[in-house]
């Protein structure tokens, strides 16, 4: 086949096309950035106590003790977890090939809700070497779902989407009548810490902590944008990509375990908050976004802002109690999901 | 020749689809595979396309086993479209298309120069330019498989393996569909269909391959193949069999 005639088509009534070029990709990424850059401005000023940028620049006071050791923690550790449970989202869709799809599909998070509140019942409620034994609890829960949905799910095909789905499904049922079982056989106090934990909240946080986690989460995220056109193929279609060159297998048991770990680290951290993979990848394709090289960036930035926005709202609301994020994201994103569900009648996305 | 198929044998479980069929597929053939419901076209072509594995019996494509081919370099030789393709996310045309260059993407990250002019050349040779921004899930049946269409020719592959592609299609776009294609194989592409559609067969293929019962019980021109006696013993069905104005075979089941 020939290439002749592609010099009259440049000058043709429809434009060149061009692909993803590093322009279009700044169109594209550049607004989540700027959204991300805002919340993390303003914010900080935000809350039930008022405090001024004057104060927090002179030195010693209220004002920066605030400031530095209650809401910036905060913040940034709200914006690391909001962009990751964004970006699990987008690969938990991508591999289900269902824009409905997330974190919570799979039993992900039930699980590592099961391990948490295993600990607290156990009276594990310590910290270990500067960690909470609760969170690595929740973490092992993760790890545990990750094996059993892989056990139940492979058959002669690697993890097919329905078997995958179903696994999903059933965890979600199991993990939720242990966690009502060990509810039933607790004492008021650690039902009500099992609760607590279980609304999902960014209030316990530190520098060190965020310095731990972060490493690995840009990891994670550094793998994922290199593998994107190859996730592109997968959320197109699983002979789609096979046909084109891509593992399919190989390429959904790693999307899987990297979106599990990424939930895991987060939602041992902060339990577990819902929505948040929902909205932002759906706002961002109706956007223009559905490439993964632009949407796995793009839903992190905008994931981190959206999250950190909403604690902001969890923390003023009904100043000076504070509401767990959790709630906040879950109020939003019930409706929204709804809305979704009855916009879906023709079957687009 | 580009494939081989010896003593191919095919089984899901218990029912052989495929059993010990030989047949050679020569660089340039517009070969259409025919049969009833159930004969193991499907089959055949998702074996033809190393979606699946034979279960005993040997597929050479270009003198090697078509098995010990790794994904990528198959991807560049061998491209596949579906009867319909249905997608769950707002790509956009020009994006479905791009995914074609998956195995021979030269750029780390962005498209390339030679990504886009191996789109606009697809676009071009299957009239899709003007759907390029368009949601992919939003076109309708013709130009969805007009697209897919085009993000197989993006690999650039030696052969084009379709599985009933027009099934979906109102008659223009059927026609305009095998137009298509039969101007492809000019240009040197090698196209194998399954399809239903045997007057599209007769009329387009330059070799129609007969299975029933999972195995060949034709093989040759559509003029040769195409008989009132093939019909009655393989669909069990009275037919006329006429030439048509323009040539071609044309199957009329009679009354």
């Amino acid at each position: 086949m020939s290439f002749e005639g592609l010099k009259e088509e440049r000058t043709s009534s429809h434009p060149f096309e061009r692909g993803l070029t590093p322009g279009r990709f700044m169109v594209l990424v550049g607004p989540s950035v700027l959204f991300l850059l805002a919340i993390l401005l303003l914010t900080p000023w935000v809350g039930s106590a008022d405090v001024t940028w004057q104060r927090v620049l002179e030195g010693a006071s209220p004002d920066r003790e605030i400031f530095v050791v209650a809401r910036l923690p905060r913040i940034l550790f709200g914006a690391l977890a909001g962009g990751s449970l964004a970006v699990a989202g987008v690969l938990f869709q991508a591999i289900l090939r269902n824009a409905l799809a997330t974190p919570f599909t799979l039993g992900v998070s039930s699980g590592s809700s099961f391990g948490a509140v295993l600990a607290i019942w156990l009276g594990l409620d310590i910290v270990v070497l500067g960690v909470p034994m609760v969170s690595v609890a929740a973490f092992l829960g993760a790890l545990l779902t990750i094996l059993l949905v892989f056990m139940i799910a492979r058959t002669r095909r690697a993890l097919p989407t329905f078997t995958l789905l179903l696994a999903g499904v059933t965890l979600n049922f199991v993990f939720a009548a242990l966690i009502l079982f060990i509810h039933y056989a607790s004492t008021f106090t650690e039902t009500f810490l099992m609760v607590r934990w279980m609304m999902g909240g960014v209030n316990d946080v530190s520098y060190p902590l965020i310095l731990k986690t972060a490493p690995p989460i840009a990891i994670a995220i550094l793998w994922l944008v290199w593998q994107a056109p190859a996730f592109n193929l997968l959320a197109a279609g699983e002979d789609w990509a096979t046909t084109r060159g891509v593992n399919v297998g190989r390429l959904r048991k790693a999307g899987f375990i990297v979106a599990s770990l990424l939930t895991g680290l987060i939602t041992a951290v902060t339990g577990p908050i819902g929505f948040v993979g929902l909205i932002v990848p759906h706002a961002l394709r109706l956007m223009g976004a559905a490439d993964h090289r632009v949407l796995i960036p793009a839903a992190f930035f905008g994931g981190a802002g959206f999250l950190v926005l909403c604690d902001t709202a969890a923390r003023t609301v009904m100043a000076p109690t504070e509401l767990p994020v959790g709630v906040v994201t879950a109020l939003l994103g019930g409706p929204f999901f709804i809305l979704l569900l009855k916009r879906r009648s023709g079957d687009l996305f | 020749m580009l494939y081989n198929i010896h003593k191919l044998s095919f089984a899901y479980t218990a029912p052989v689809v495929l059993n010990t069929i030989n047949f050679e597929i020569a660089g340039g053939d517009f070969v259409s595979v025919i049969g009833p419901n159930g004969a193991g076209k499907s089959t055949l072509l998702k074996l033809l396309t190393g979606l699946i594995e034979p279960s005993s019996g040997s597929i050479l494509f270009e003198n090697r086993e078509l098995r010990s081919y790794r994904p990528d370099e198959l991807a560049r030789k061998i491209a596949f479209v579906p009867q319909e393709t249905h997608v769950a996310f707002p790509f956009t045309a020009a994006e479905m298309m791009l995914m074609g260059r998956q195995s021979s993407r030269t750029g780390i990250f962005f498209d390339t120069e030679a990504d886009s002019i191996a789109v606009n050349r697809a676009m071009q040779l299957t009239k899709t330019k003007h759907l390029a921004k368009r949601t992919f899930n939003e076109l309708s049946g013709g130009e969805r498989q007009r697209v897919v269409l085009g993000s197989a020719l993006v690999q650039e592959p030696s052969v084009l393996i379709l599985d009933e592609p027009t099934v979906y299609l109102d008659l223009k776009h059927q026609v305009e569909f095998y137009e298509m294609l039969a101007g492809l194989n000019r240009q040197g592409l090698t196209v194998v269909t399954v399809t239903h559609d045997i007057n599209l067969a007769g009329r387009y293929a330059h070799r129609i391959l007969v299975l029933s019962s999972g195995r060949i019980s034709a093989d040759g021109p559509p003029d040769i193949v195409l008989t009132p006696r093939l019909f009655e013993d393989v669909f069990g069905i009275r037919t006329h069999v006429v030439r048509g104005p323009e040539g071609g075979t044309y199957v009329i089941p009679s009354l």
